[in-house]
């Protein structure tokens, strides 16, 4: 069955194609993407498709089936309202299983003066919140899930993706920042409430520019103030843990990865409220970066 | 084993000048030294029980631990003076099932293990407490 | 105990110190494995000459301060299984 409504999207040095049976959620995309650099031609790194299970699904409680070329057997449908989501998730998949041109680290990345902080963590971390409101704050934002580590360079690469935002972190976004930049607010999603930010002008018109990683940070929210250094073993372990293509590059990422460790200092901080964590990442980019 | 007298001490002379060898910790016969990195995240091959957890780590400054493990102000009551000892990951595995540590009275090697139960990430010896949760 | 070992070629590892632990990156299999002491100080005495788990042993007591008390060839038979099951040493036929 071949999906009638199409775009093609470029996310820093990915392209996508998005086949999808409703014009909806192309729509929404086509809508949040707009001041995104566009793919220089019809070529796409990946396709993505956004299926109905049948014809008569498609219009009677139409839930969304992702595929694409990289899938995951025993991924959950989703309702249209959420077909946002489902195309995100289908985009981050591909990359997750699919991209080997970059070390990839489930990270966060802002970029000052030529220099990249990376934050990681596990979910609920804070990572993507403080990357969306450092990026609103005198940083360049390069991407809240993904961070490209160019095996060569060992520069960091952006990829600057709809920032998405989950329950109590879109209020605090949403203080701070027009409506016009965000999506649809999607409730009741797999992970509870969901708003994408879309990231600012500036850093979508810089998304092909690196930056030299200077600072790695493993944020904890919820805990009181608190800085910790974190011995180069655990650091080393944690990262593969948080890339979903180390072993996949080989010797590369091996190389990547070691030197990446070597050269980039690191620390965990624990803090309470977004305020306090910019406090703390501002006085140790100052004394380490 | 020949008769050099030099061999089983620490120091080395030579020109007058005393050369020290590295520390060399030898582990255990059963205690695996390889952790291999496989792609799904859960999986190992061995876990690395000659690592080592320094009791308390390096994110307590003068706290003391109490018998649930948690850092407590100094001076509480029940709660055990901080010796900064560094426990190897067999040794901690054992106490885990039911031994002491080595060197602490029972109560204490409980808060100990109890310590090491609430290591988070980012706190020194958690990928070590980490490795040995996973199975061989 | 006679068994004979001989570390992988220096062309098939490539070996990173970090802090507590070193890495090895094996070429042939493409895994990367976290080694702790006494791994590394075994390879290094090695070099590329077949060794039994004695010459090993005493070659570990003379270049490095051993604790007391620890059956070092013992160890250092274990550690070579591990290592042979990974291809970063050879168990030779003799």
């Amino acid at each position: 069955m071949g999906q009638a409504y199409i775009t093609n999207l470029r996310v820093g040095p990915a392209t996508f194609r998005i086949a999808s049976d409703w014009q909806k959620p192309i729509a929404q995309l086509n809508s949040l993407y707009e001041n995104y650099p566009k793919p220089d031609s019809e070529f796409a790194d990946f396709t993505v498709r956004l299926e109905s299970q049948s014809v008569w699904r498609k219009y009677f409680r139409p839930t969304v089936h992702i595929s694409g070329d990289f899938w995951l057997p025993d991924a959950a449908p989703l309702p249209l309202s959420q077909g946002l989501l489902a195309a995100e998730m289908a985009m981050n998949l591909q990359m997750a299983l699919g991209w080997r041109r970059h070390l990839l680290l489930h990270a966060s990345t802002v970029e000052k003066d030529g220099k990249a902080l990376l934050m990681t963590g596990l979910s609920g971390s804070g990572k993507s919140t403080l990357s969306a409101m450092l990026g609103e704050k005198g940083w360049r934002f390069m991407g809240d899930e993904f961070a490209l580590i160019c095996p060569q360079t060992g520069l960091a690469y952006s990829f600057p993706r709809l920032i998405s935002l989950k329950n109590e972190a879109i209020t605090t976004m949403e203080r701070i920042m027009p409506e016009d930049r965000f999506g649809p607010l999607l409730e009741d999603t797999p992970k509870g409430r969901i708003r994408h930010l879309v990231p600012s002008l500036e850093s979508l018109e810089a998304s092909n520019v690196p930056a030299k990683p200077a600072m790695l940070i493993f944020p904890r929210f919820g805990y009181d103030k608190a800085v910790r250094e974190i011995g180069k073993s655990e650091i080393f372990v944690r990262l593969t843990q948080a890339s979903t293509n180390y072993v996949a590059l080989g010797e590369a990422g091996f190389r990547a990865l070691t030197s990446f460790v070597d050269n980039v200092p690191a620390r965990a901080i624990d803090y309470q409220s977004g305020d306090e964590a910019e406090i703390l990442i501002d006085q140790l980019w100052a004394e380490l970066a | 084993m020949t008769d050099q007298p030099a061999k089983n001490t620490s120091q080395k002379e030579a020109n007058g000048i005393v050369t020290r060898r590295r520390a060399l910790m030898m582990g255990a016969v059963g205690a695996s030294a390889v952790v291999s990195i496989k792609p799904a995240l859960a999986q190992t091959a061995g876990s690395v029980l000659n690592c080592e957890i320094p009791i308390p780590g390096n994110h307590v400054s003068g706290g003391y631990i109490a018998p649930d493990g948690k850092i407590v102000p100094p001076d509480t009551p029940g709660a055990f003076a901080p010796q900064g000892r560094t426990f190897t990951g067999e040794e901690v595995k054992r106490a885990i099932r039911g031994g002491s540590l080595p060197g602490t009275s029972h109560e204490e090697s409980q808060a100990y293990v109890n310590y090491v139960r609430r290591l988070q990430h980012g706190q020194s010896g958690f990928t070590c407490y980490a490795s040995l949760q996973m199975p061989r | 105990m006679s068994q004979q070992f001989k570390a992988a070629n220096p062309e098939e590892i490539v070996l990173h110190m970090l802090d507590m632990m070193s890495l090895v990156f094996h070429r042939p299999s493409g895994l990367t494995h976290i080694v702790a002491d006494p791994i590394p100080a075994i390879l290094e005495v090695m070099q590329q000459e077949v060794s039994t788990p004695a010459q090993i042993a005493e070659a570990l007591e003379n270049n490095f301060d051993l604790e007391e008390g620890v059956d070092v060839e013992n160890v250092v038979l274990a550690r070579l299984d591990e290592m042979n099951a990974l291809g970063l040493v050879e168990r030779i036929s003799e």
